[in-house]
C-alpha cells in the first residue's frame, strides 16, 4: 500500500474550458449542456455510471467526437474547430479505455515514437534508432519502476496490463501536457498495480503541475487520487466540487449507487 | 422523352446490379466489386452455350441462372465467409481478386473467337415492337421486365416475408439479429446465393445490349457501386430510383449531344464517377453505417485494420545495414546485367517492360503496404504520367529527363488531389475514390482526342550509349528502381516510417499522440502517386507508344492483385511482381492453345483472393517456410537463442503481436 494521498497543488492558470457542451447521437443526447472549468494542478475524478456520457466528455476534449453545440477551450485556445492533433500541440493528452498501442513495435521504441511526434520534420535526416531528447532516460526509468519493471527492448505483446498501461502513460507524458486526460487506466489491474499507477500519476501531478482528468469505477481509487469530483448521469452534470462533500451529496449517491451504499 | 426508354432500359439494369450490392453489403458487410465480372461471366457462359454449342435459348439460361447462385455459394463458402469479419480492405481486395479472376477464368475455360454478336435472353431479340407511341426491341422489353420482376420481387421479399424480417433485423443491428436466434450464417450464404442469381440475370439481359468485353462489365461495377451508394447500402427502393436515374440521364444527354463529341463519348461514360465522387463527398458517412451502428457515441478501436494485417511481419526499425545494402546493390547489378546481356531480344525486351513495371508497382509498396491506403485508380495516375512524358519529349521536344520530371510532377499533383479527398474519408471511402478516379480517366480523360491521338502517344527512341533500346530501358529501369527501393527502405527505418507504422495500426492513438494524420497520409499518397507516374513514363519509354488499353480500369486493379500476390510490402515484392506481370504473359503467349493467354490473369486474380488467407503475401509466406526450414536444421540451442533475440527477427514479431 501506499502513504501518497490527494493533496490540493492548484494554480489559477485555466487548463480546460467546457461552456455549454452538448453532444446528440441522432436521437439520443449523450452530454447536455456541460460546462465545466479546471485549473493546472488540479486532480479531477469523472465519475457516472455506464453510459453517462463520460467517455463521450473525454473524446470531445480530444476532439475525436464533435460538440453539437457549446465552445471548448483547452490552456486558453478555443478548441472547437480545432483538429485532434493540434490539440495536442496545445497542452492535451489521454489515454484510452483499451489500451491503444502498436503491437508490432518495443518500449523503447514506443517512447521515440511519442518523442518523435513534435518535431518530426526536425529529425528527419536522424535514424530511428538514435537517442531522443534529454527527458528520455527519465521516460525509460519511468516505466522502468517496480512493480513495472519494463525494459526498453521489451515487446508489447509480452507485457501485462498494468505494464500496457504505464508505456500509455508514459507516453501521453512524453509530450509535457497541461492537461491529462485518462480513461478508467486502472481497470483490470490488481490491487498493487493500482496503488503503484495512483502513486505514478500523483507524483506526475505534482511534479508537472499538469491537470488530471480521470475516470474511474472504483469510488475507493478516485477518492485517493481526486481531489474534485465531476459526477454525470445520463449526459448531465449532476455534482461538482471537493471530492469528500460530492460522494456525500444523495444525488450523487442515488445516481451512481442507486441509493443503497453507505 | 425520345430517349427515356433507352435510359430506364439501362438503368432498370443498373438498379438491379446496384441492389446486389447493397443486399450483400447489408447482410455481410462486404463491397463485392465483383458484381460486374460475375455479371460477365455469367452472360459469357450464356452466350458460349447458345453460340459455340447451339444450345436453345431456355435451357441455357436456365443452366447460367443455376450456375451464377453455385458460384456465389462458392465464393461464400471459400473466400468471404472467413472475413466477413475482417477489415473492409481486406474484403475489398479479396472482390477485387474475384473480379480480376473470373473474366480471364471464363476465357481460359471456354476459349471462343472473337465475340461480334451476342443473343438475348428471347428469341429474335432484335425486332422491333411498337407498344403505344414508343418502339423497342425484344431485347430491351425482356430487360425491362426482367428487372422490374426481380427488383420488385426483392423489395416486396425484404418488406413482407418472415425471411425479410430476417434481413431487416441483420441490416439493423447484425449483433443484436444474432443474439435473438437469426442464424447470421446461413443468411450471409443466402445473400451470397441470392445475388449471385440477380447479377447473373442482369448480366444475362445486359448481353445484347453492351459489348461482351470484360472491361466494360467491370465499369459496369462503379455504376452499381454509386447507385448503391446512393442508397447509403440500405434501400433498395433509393438505389432502384438512383439506377433508373443514372440510366435516364445518360441516355438522354448522349440523345441530344452532338454524335462524337466530348460530352457523348466521354462525359456520359464519366456520370457514374460523378455520382460516385459526389455522393462520398456529401455524405461521407454512408460507409460507416453499418460497422459503427453498435458503437455509437464510441470511439472505434481499430484492432483489425489492413494497416495491422499488412504489418503481422516487420523488419525492426532502426539503422540499415550496410551489409545487406551492399549485397542487394551486388545483387541487383548482377541482375541487370543478367537481363541485359543474357537473353535474346524477345526476353530481353520482355525483362525490360517488367523493370518498368516494377517501378510502377513501387507506388504500391509506398501507399498501401507502407501507407495502409488502397489505390485502385494506379493506373489511371500511371496514364498521367506517361501521356504527359510522352507528349512533352515527343511533340513538344522538351527532352526525355526533363519530360519524365514534369510527368512525375503532375502525377504528384494528381496524388495530392486524389489525397486531400480521400483522406476526408474512411479507408474503404479512399479506395472509393481512387477507383472513381480511375473511371474518369478510362471513361473522360482518355477518350480527349487532344490529349491522346487515337494513334496512342508516341515516345522518342531511347538509347543510352552502345546499348541497343532494350538494354537502355533495362539500365534506366534498374538505377531508377534502385533508388527507389533504397527510399523505401529508408523511409520504412527512418522515424517517419515509424509514425506510418503507428499510423496503420492505430490512427486513433496516433493523432491523440499529435501526428497529423491526414496530412501524412496525403504525404504518402502523393509520395506513391509520383512514382506511378514515373512508371508511367516507363512504360512508355519501353513500349514506345502508350494508349489508353495500356492503363484501363481493369488493367489497375489487375496490378493491385499481383503486387497484392506477390508482397505489397516491400521493394523485393514491388520487383518479383512486375517482372512476373511481364514474363508471365509473354511465355503463355509462346503457347498456342486458345486461351491460354488469359491464365496468367487468373492466377493474379486468385493470390489477390488469397489475401482473404493470409494478406502478407507469396513473398513473407516463402520467407516464413525457408526460415523455417532453417531454423528445423540448426541445433537447438541455436533455436532458443533465435527465438530469445526476438528484437530483430521479423518471424518473432508477428508471432505474438497482437494484444487485446
Amino acid at each position: 500500500m501506499t502513504s501518497a494521498t490527494a493533496e490540493t497543488i492548484t494554480s489559477t492558470e485555466e487548463t480546460l474550458r467546457l461552456d455549454g457542451i452538448t453532444v446528440r447521437f441522432g436521437g439520443l443526447t449523450a452530454l447536455s449542456d456541460i460546462s465545466l472549468t479546471t485549473t493546472a494542478g488540479e486532480f479531477v475524478g469523472l465519475i457516472g455510471p455506464n453510459g453517462s456520457g463520460k467517455t463521450t466528455m473525454l473524446n470531445v476534449i480530444t476532439g475525436l467526437v464533435k460538440a453539437s453545440a457549446g465552445s471548448l477551450s483547452i490552456c486558453s485556445s478555443a478548441c472547437n474547430r480545432v483538429s485532434v492533433h493540434r490539440r495536442v500541440h496545445l497542452g492535451l493528452a489521454r489515454t484510452f479505455q483499451r489500451a491503444m498501442l502498436f503491437p508490432e513495435m518495443t518500449v523503447a521504441e514506443h517512447l521515440a515514437l511519442a518523442r518523435d511526434i513534435p518535431n518530426l520534420w526536425g529529425r528527419l535526416t536522424s535514424r530511428a534508432g538514435d537517442s531522443g531528447p534529454s527527458d528520455s532516460d527519465e521516460l525509460t526509468a519511468f516505466v522502468a519502476a517496480e512493480p513495472w519493471g519494463l525494459r526498453p527492448g521489451d515487446r508489447l505483446s509480452g507485457l501485462s496490463l498494468g505494464g500496457l498501461r504505464i508505456v500509455e502513460l508514459a507516453m501521453a507524458l512524453a509530450s509535457q501536457p497541461k492537461l491529462l486526460l485518462l480513461d478508467e487506466p486502472l481497470s483490470g489491474l490488481d490491487q498493487t498495480e493500482r496503488d503503484s499507477f495512483g502513486d505514478a500519476l500523483l507524483d506526475v501531478q505534482r511534479r508537472l503541475g499538469v491537470t488530471v482528468v480521470l475516470i474511474e469505477h472504483d469510488v475507493e481509487s478516485v477518492l485517493r487520487l481526486a481531489q474534485r469530483l465531476v459526477v454525470l448521469d445520463f449526459g448531465v452534470k449532476i455534482a461538482d466540487g471537493p471530492a469528500a462533500e460530492i460522494i456525500k451529496d444523495p444525488r450523487v449517491r442515488d445516481a451512481y449507487f442507486g441509493g443503497d451504499e453507505e | 422523352m425520345l430517349y427515356l426508354y433507352p435510359g430506364i432500359v439501362i438503368g432498370a439494369l443498373y438498379a438491379l446490379l446496384g441492389g446486389s450490392i447493397t443486399l450483400t453489403y447489408s447482410l455481410t458487410g462486404v463491397i463485392n466489386l465483383a458484381v460486374g465480372a460475375t455479371a460477365y461471366a455469367t452472360a459469357y457462359l450464356f452466350y458460349h452455350l447458345v453460340t459455340v454449342n447451339h444450345w436453345a435459348l431456355a435451357p441455357a439460361a436456365v443452366l447460367c441462372l443455376l450456375a451464377a447462385p453455385a458460384f456465389g455459394l462458392l465464393i461464400w463458402a471459400g473466400v468471404f465467409r472467413y472475413i466477413e469479419n475482417r477489415d473492409l480492405i481486406v474484403q475489398l481486395t479479396a472482390s477485387i481478386g474475384i473480379a480480376v479472376a473470373l473474366p480471364s477464368l471464363m476465357l481460359f475455360a471456354l476459349p471462343t473467337e472473337n465475340v461480334y454478336q451476342t443473343p438475348g435472353i428471347v428469341p429474335n431479340g432484335f425486332a422491333v415492337l411498337r407498344i403505344g407511341s414508343f418502339n423497342t426491341t425484344r431485347d430491351q422489353l425482356a430487360a425491362v421486365i426482367g428487372a422490374v420482376v426481380l427488383l420488385g420481387g426483392l423489395i416486396l421479399a425484404v418488406e413482407k416475408t418472415r425471411l425479410g424480417l430476417s434481413i431487416r433485423a441483420v441490416v439493423d443491428r447484425p449483433g443484436l439479429a444474432a443474439g435473438a436466434g437469426i442464424n447470421t450464417v446461413r443468411l450471409s450464404a443466402f445473400s451470397w446465393i441470392l445475388t449471385s442469381f440477380l447479377t447473373g440475370a442482369a448480366g444475362i439481359l445486359l448481353s445484347p445490349l453492351l459489348q461482351l468485353d470484360p472491361g466494360i462489365y467491370t465499369s459496369l461495377s462503379v455504376a452499381a457501386l454509386s447507385v448503391a451508394l446512393a442508397g447509403r447500402f440500405r434501400s433498395l427502393l433509393v438505389t432502384t430510383i438512383a439506377g433508373l436515374a443514372l440510366g435516364v440521364l445518360a441516355s438522354e444527354i448522349t440523345g441530344y449531344a452532338p454524335q462524337g463529341s466530348v460530352i457523348a463519348n466521354g462525359l456520359v461514360p464519366a456520370l457514374p464517377f460523378f455520382l460516385l465522387a459526389g455522393l462520398l463527398l456529401v455524405g461521407r458517412s454512408s460507409l460507416r453505417g453499418r460497422q459503427d451502428a453498435a458503437s455509437m457515441g464510441t470511439v472505434r478501436a481499430y484492432g483489425d485494420t489492413l494497416g495491422q494485417a499488412l504489418i503481422s511481419r516487420l523488419p525492426a526499425l532502426g539503422k540499415l545495414r550496410p551489409g545487406r545494402f551492399v549485397i542487394a546493390l551486388v545483387a541487383g547489378a548482377v541482375f541487370t546485367l543478367v537481363a541485359m546481356y543474357a537473353f535474346n531480344g524477345y526476353w530481353t525486351a520482355t525483362l525490360a517492360a517488367g523493370i518498368a513495371f516494377a517501378v510502377t508497382f513501387l507506388s504500391f509498396t509506398i501507399s498501401t503496404g507502407n501507407g495502409g491506403i488502397l489505390c485502385l485508380g494506379q493506373a489511371g495516375i500511371a496514364a498521367m504520367g506517361a501521356i504527359v512524358a510522352g507528349r512533352l519529349a515527343t511533340d513538344a521536344g522538351l527532352g526525355l529527363p526533363l519530360s519524365l520530371i514534369i510527368a512525375v510532377l503532375c502525377a504528384a499533383v494528381c496524388g495530392v488531389v486524389l489525397g486531400a479527398v480521400g483522406t476526408r474519408l474512411d479507408q474503404v471511402g479512399f479506395a472509393l475514390v481512387t477507383l472513381a478516379f480511375a473511371l474518369f480517366c478510362q471513361t473522360f480523360t482518355f477518350n480527349l482526342q487532344a490529349l491522346i491521338p487515337p494513334a496512342g502517344v508516341n515516345y522518342p527512341v531511347f538509347a543510352i550509349g552502345g546499348l541497343n533500346t532494350s538494354q537502355s530501358d533495362i539500365l534506366l529501369g534498374a538505377v531508377l528502381f534502385a533508388v527507389l527501393a533504397f527510399l523505401v527502405v529508408w523511409f520504412r527505418r527512418s522515424r517517419f516510417g515509424r509514425v506510418s507504422t503507428a499510423i496503420r495500426g492505430n490512427p486513433i492513438e496516433a493523432e491523440s499522440l499529435g501526428v497529423n494524420v491526414r496530412a501524412f497520409r496525403v504525404g504518402v499518397f502523393t509520395l506513391g502517386s509520383a512514382i506511378a507516374g514515373l512508371g508511367g513514363g516507363l512504360i512508355g519509354i519501353e513500349q514506345g507508344n502508350v494508349s489508353t488499353a495500356d492503363f484501363a480500369l481493369l488493367t489497375g486493379l489487375v496490378w493491385l492483385a499481383v503486387v497484392v500476390t506477390i508482397g505489397v510490402r516491400s521493394y523485393g515484392g514491388a520487383l518479383v511482381a512486375g517482372l512476373m506481370f511481364a514474363i508471365a504473359p509473354a511465355a503463355f503467349e509462346l503457347v498456342t492453345i486458345n486461351g491460354f493467354g488469359n491464365l496468367p490473369t487468373v492466377l493474379f486474380g486468385l493470390g489477390a483472393i488469397g489475401i482473404a488467407r493470409d494478406p502478407r503475401g507469396f513473398l513473407a509466406q516463402w520467407s516464413e517456410i525457408l526460415q523455417k526450414l532453417i531454423r528445423r536444421r540448426e541445433p537447438a540451442q541455436s533455436l532458443v537463442l533465435s527465438s530469445g533475440s526476438a528484437a530483430g527477427d521479423p518471424v518473432v514479431v508477428g508471432g505474438g503481436s497482437r494484444h487485446d
